[in-house]
């Protein structure tokens, strides 16, 4: 495959601007959000947005597309000057955003969802059931994604959640679409659909901004890039002029550890052992694994193959019909309280519905499943609590003024790391992380990274879930790969390389890889 | 967090009621005229500390009038057929508690709306008493019933200690406990909390419990300030309840509250009454103007609250 495969094969230079932005600034109660950015965006052009955790990405996007006002600069959205922005203007002028956490009615089917983005209100006053379910299909085929559009919003995973967010933005005929970290749940398959949607819609001229942490992404789909850091535009350069480890120092403004710091440590005794486990309500069938102490276990797949499944049911939260060995002892765990109780912390991949509380401040966030470690006889020890928010909030370099701010002020990546420092906190002695690094900038996941390396030295039997496959390969000792609810083949370490990874994935048996036409 | 902020408005409309009632209102600030104050207000007080937590954790209990009712006429029963009055009030708070208990098992455990389940045990509970006791009063109290047998000066100092105990035990606990924290995570998002390892459903059955028992302790009390007791006590006294909460800023969807908030709601709702008829308005307009003060303490809350077009949550 080239890399060049996904670049425009003309130059949008010739065409007006569908999009400037001079000089926007903005700040939240006293915090420099933004300064004095300037951006722009042509006809037929992807145009990255880089930037560590809490660069100003996210709000930047905000300011464009409505949802949050600017404090000073001039925006200008299809050759129209915007004064009062809002999101029923950028819509009108075609404006369509597809934010960083997917934001569905729950209890509404994909069709309806898809519609409601979709449809004019004053269309008709009768539904169309018939057209909707097809439009819904339609677009998520598109993307190459099985989902059935009669289910509702709330029972898909995160992933496929993202994949209806997409078909949102994608169905809405926008002039000019925001990506905002669109595959930082999705797998190889889902980008590359993703990724063939998006020059698509580059060839019938529509502009989009693409933001993403995943640099090599930018590499295949950029034309130009924009870099921030701490709220400021650092440089604009056309993206065959930019190398990887350039983007990098420009982010940082430093160099970066190298990732996936993989240590070779002692493996000790078996921690978690499973067999023959199902759950039908799941789907989950025949899976039999253990993990030992010192261990990194992954878990790869394919979007839906069942390793959240699997987590969920470690974790009690759909007790499964086999018997579990934790250290040895045969458990049926029915409740996260007990598998807490046991040793097990579980990082969800979902952080918002499942993960923080975002009206609790940082402090009590992280200290929430550890809570014994800070308090006496049910008494919270607040300066205790405090100590300890502090100390994970450097070691994972989250980015906020102080540990006594309200979760959802931080930046998505922020939160995730404030999500895996509570996890941390609780010093299990199996650590389940689903998507541990998703939406985190390259420095940060290099500092996560080295993280659980150091929690597999300190003997933590780790259960690794990730979308991305360098993390799995770089970071695992053993891979199970999972297709269709349970898994197919474990992997040494030695064994675990890509082309055959993603052969078992798709359910082809090894050897025999049709993986060349994805 | 706009909590503080929300304190301070609702302290700034008490200072300025005081304020008036001190220029307009001479009397008002005896000392008999202010214990009588608090005890007209002291249920509505202990009841609301209750509601406050079950607000917090994202129910509502409505049945609250009713179950004061029952524990009223329960404790009255009990001393009239020579049961000691103290262990009368335990009679009370029991009954309170084991209706907010079976209230919280169909909330927690059953799953059903809070709403509904303590609209059919507030209507069932009144009219079982209503058809039970055909409207009559519980009389023929023994004399120590009263006050509990102190001074009338000594049971207001009791009043004013227990309440005083009850709203600094609660303010700690929301602070500085875990049960509080849980509390807290529960209203603002269950599901994360139960994956954080809180028993989500304990916590719910618990503050209904406790409402439950709060409100017996305040129809106890209560009741020990009359010779007899009637049988429709506490109609409405959940509306007054809910309303002070609300006014002290809690969130009706859950997750965010507190007591000081609260306490200053209560004091400010009954303090509008009393001034009124202090300053010779009729008392007609009462109901108005509290029904005006929850409508301007909503509406500032939905004003200062973004609107969260485009992306229906916080921010990412
Ligand atoms: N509502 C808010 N209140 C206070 N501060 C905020 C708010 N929203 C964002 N911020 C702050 O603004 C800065 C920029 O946040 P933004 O979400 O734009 O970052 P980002 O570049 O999208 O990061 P990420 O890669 O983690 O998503 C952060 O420091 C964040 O803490
Ligand atoms: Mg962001």
């Amino acid at each position: 495959m080239m890399p060049n495969q996904f670049k425009a094969t003309w130059t949008p230079l010739a065409r007006p601007y569908l999009l400037r932005a001079v000089g926007i600034s903005k700040s939240f109660s006293g915090v420099r959000a933004l300064r004095d950015i300037s951006f722009d965006l042509r006809p037929g052009e992807v145009h990255a947005l880089i930037g560590e955790n809490g660069a100003g990405k996210s709000t930047f996007t905000k300011i464009v597309t409505g949802a949050i006002s600017a404090d000073s600069g001039t925006l200008e959205i299809a050759g129209q000057p915007v004064r009062n922005n809002n999101p029923n203007l950028a819509r009108s002028l075609g404006v369509s955003v597809i934010y960083q956490q997917p934001a569905l009615f729950p209890h509404l089917s994909v069709a309806e969802n898809i519609a409601l983005a979709l449809e004019d209100e004053r269309a008709s006053w009768l539904i169309d059931w018939k057209r909707r379910f097809t439009q819904a299909k339609e677009l998520t085929d598109r993307l190459g994604a099985l989902i059935d559009p009669q289910r509702t919003a709330g029972s898909l995973s995160m992933a496929e959640q993202q994949i209806v967010e997409i078909a949102k933005a994608i169905g809405s005929k926008a002039r000019m679409l925001f990506l905002d970290e669109p595959t930082a749940l999705l797998s190889d398959r889902e980008v590359d659909n993703l990724f063939r949607v998006v020059c698509q819609l580059r060839e019938q001229g529509v502009g989009m901004v693409y933001i993403s942490h995943r640099l090599e992404e930018i590499q295949r789909l950029a034309d130009r890039v924009t870099v921030l850091r701490d709220g400021s535009t650092i440089d604009c350069r056309e993206t065959k002029s930019i190398e990887r480890d350039e983007m990098i120092s420009l982010m940082v403004g430093r160099s970066v550890a190298s990732i996936f710091p993989k240590r070779s440590v002692p493996i000790r005794d078996t921690v978690l052992r499973v067999s023959n486990l199902g759950n039908r309500s799941m789907g989950l069938h025949n899976i039999s694994f253990s993990v030992r102490a010192g261990e990194i276990f992954g878990f790869s797949g394919l979007v839906g193959s069942g390793r959240t499944e699997l987590a969920k049911t470690l974790f009690g939260l759909t007790p499964g019909n086999a018997t579990i060995f934790i250290g040895g002892q045969a458990v049926h765990i029915t409740s996260p309280q007990q598998a807490i109780d046991l040793g097990i912390g579980y990082l969800p991949e979902d952080r918002r519905q499942h993960g923080l509380i975002m009206e609790m401040d940082l402090a009590s966030n992280i200290t929430m499943a550890s809570l014994d470690n800070v308090s006496r006889r049910g008494i919270i020890d607040r300066s205790e609590e405090q100590c300890v928010a502090e100390r994970y909030i450097s070691a994972l370099q989250v980015k906020t003024s102080s540990s006594s701010t309200p979760a959802m002020n931080l930046s998505g990546g922020n939160q995730q790391k404030v999500a895996l420092a509570r996890w941390m906190a609780t010093k299990p002695r199996l650590m389940i992380l689903d998507e541990p690094t998703q939406g985190v900038d390259v420095g940060s996941k290099a500092e996560i990274h080295s993280l659980i390396s150091q929690m597999a030295e300190d003997g933590v039997a780790i259960i690794l879930i990730s979308s991305e496959l360098p993390e799995i390969l770089g970071m695992c000792d053993r891979v199970a790969v999972f297709c269709e609810k349970t898994i197919v083949q474990i992997l040494d370490r030695k064994d675990a390389v890509q082309e055959k990874i993603m052969a078992l994935a798709f359910g082809h048996s090894a050897g025999t890889s049709k993986a060349g036409t994805i | 967090m706009t909590m503080q902020a929300r304190e301070f408005g609702v302290l700034a409309a008490n200072v300025a009621l005081l304020a008036i009632l001190a220029f307009c209102a001479h009397g008002y600030f005896t000392r008999g005229n202010l214990f009588d104050l608090f005890l007209s207000a002291m249920p509505v007080m202990i009841v609301a500390i209750g509601m406050t937590l079950i607000i917090l954790a994202g129910h509502i209990d409505i049945s609250v009038g009713s179950v004061f009712a029952l524990s009223s006429v329960v404790m009255g029963m009990c001393a009239a057929s020579g049961v000691p009055t103290i262990l009368s009030a335990f009679a009370a708070c029991g009954v309170g508690a084991f209706c907010g208990a079976f209230n919280g098992v169909l909330v927690a455990k059953l799953r059903m709306p809070s709403i509904v389940v303590t609209l059919a045990t507030m209507v069932a509970l009144r009219d079982g008493l209503r058809w039970k006791t055909q409207g009559a009063w519980v009389e023929g109290l023994p004399a120590r019933f009263q006050w509990f047998g102190m001074s009338s000066a000594s049971y207001n100092i009791l009043c004013f200690l227990i309440v005083v105990f009850l709203v600094a035990l609660s303010a700690f606990g929301l602070r500085y406990l875990r049960l509080g924290r849980a509390v807290f995570a529960t209203g603002s998002n269950e599901s994360a909390a139960r994956m954080a390892g809180i028993d989500t459903s304990k916590i719910v059955l618990g503050v209904f419990a406790l409402t439950g028992l709060f409100t017996g302790l305040a129809a106890a009390l209560n009741a020990a300030r009359f010779k007899q007791i009637p049988s429709n006590s506490g109609i409405g006294l959940e509306l007054k309840v809910i309303a002070a909460v609300a006014v002290g800023g809690a969130a009706i969807t859950g997750g965010s509250a507190s007591i000081t908030g609260t306490v200053l709601g209560v004091v400010l709702l009954n303090g509008i009454g009393s001034a009124l008829t202090y300053l010779g308005i009729s008392a007609y307009w009462e109901k108005a103007i509290q029904g005006g003060i929850i409508l301007i303490a909503v509406a500032i809350d939905a004003i200062k609250t973004p609107r969260r077009q485009g992306e229906n949550a916080v921010a990412a």
